[in-house]
């Protein structure tokens, strides 16, 4: 296994911030919705769901999955009329 | 017998609403996957076409129906704590994404990723004894203090491959992948404790 400098720091930062308490892809999918939409209405999401915005920072897939969502959510208030590509 | 008429258009169901008609039998149900049907195609279009080179509308139109399907096998499962909407773009969204990560690595083996990653970028002359000290380091605890699916699971995804796809090369969901390598993480970190060792002497290496 080659570990280059960058895969190497991801790791270390990844193992020294490991924690009981952190959740799993799926309760991030649960919330993901909810604070996509505290996010774009200009709440602070990342204070009222903190494990949520934990894994986002440190998932590549979930961060990827929100990143989408808000894109989406977007589009669709930016052309509500528009419902076909 | 008069066939019965199709309800109008009802796209701005409340929450509640749309539970209620998806969980139904019937012309009610039908209605609300029709309406549901072009927010869940543009919510394709809008992921899909940044991220492929032609072809996105003919796999959204593709992926839309089994979004429908997903989405009214599980409105159960649908908190409200969101726009109902917003839920079935969620799904939507990840379908895209976990069929794109699909075909992308589908022809990669997990044997193949494991054991030969992407080559590292050349490193500075001074670099490489510290560079190459630190990461012997990780690897012998990686070898050491895991177990072996988790050194495969942890390996693969350092390589890049993407959890959907090394989930299921491991025959687990994404979930308990993501608690396979959380407790390799926590072995790890107490290993490099055990070790005196802390994130600055293995940067600093």
């Amino acid at each position: 296994m080659t570990l280059t400098p960058d895969v190497l720091r991801f790791l270390v930062r990844r193992v020294f911030n490991a924690h009981p308490g952190e959740i799993p892809c799926g309760d991030c999918y649960v919330h993901v919705d909810h604070f996509a939409e505290m996010e774009l209405a200009g709440l602070d999401a990342a204070a009222a769901l903190p494990l949520v915005e934990e894994h986002l920072q440190t998932c590549p897939g979930c961060r990827e999955e929100f990143a989408c969502l808000v894109a989406v959510l977007r589009d669709a208030s930016q052309a509500p009329e528009r419902a076909e590509p | 017998m008069l066939p019965r008429r199709r309800p109008d258009p009802r796209p701005d169901r409340t929450n509640d609403e749309w539970v209620a008609a998806l969980g139904s039998d019937g012309p009610e149900a039908e209605a609300a996957l029709a309406d549901l049907r072009p927010v869940l195609l543009r919510a394709l279009h809008v992921t899909l076409a940044p991220r492929v080179d032609r072809g996105a509308d003919a796999l959204a139109e593709d992926l839309v129906q089994r979004a429908l399907l997903h989405v009214r096998d599980r409105v159960g499962q649908f908190r409200g704590d969101a726009r109902f909407t917003t839920w079935a773009q969620k799904v939507a969204v990840r379908i895209a994404l976990s069929e794109l990560r699909r075909k992308r690595w589908e022809n990669v083996s997990l044997d193949a990723v494991v054991a030969d990653p992407p080559a590292a970028p050349e490193p500075g002359a001074d670099e490489v004894m510290e560079q190459g000290e630190a990461a012997a380091l990780v690897r012998r605890l990686i070898d050491e203090d895991l177990t072996e699916r988790q050194q495969t699971a942890l390996k693969a995804v350092l390589a890049g491959m993407p959890m959907d796809e090394v989930a299921r090369r491991l025959d687990t969901n994404r979930n308990a992948l993501y608690k396979l390598l959380h407790d390799a993480r926590l072995r790890l970190k107490r290993a490099f404790e055990d070790r005196g060792l802390g994130p600055d002497d293995l940067l600093d290496l």
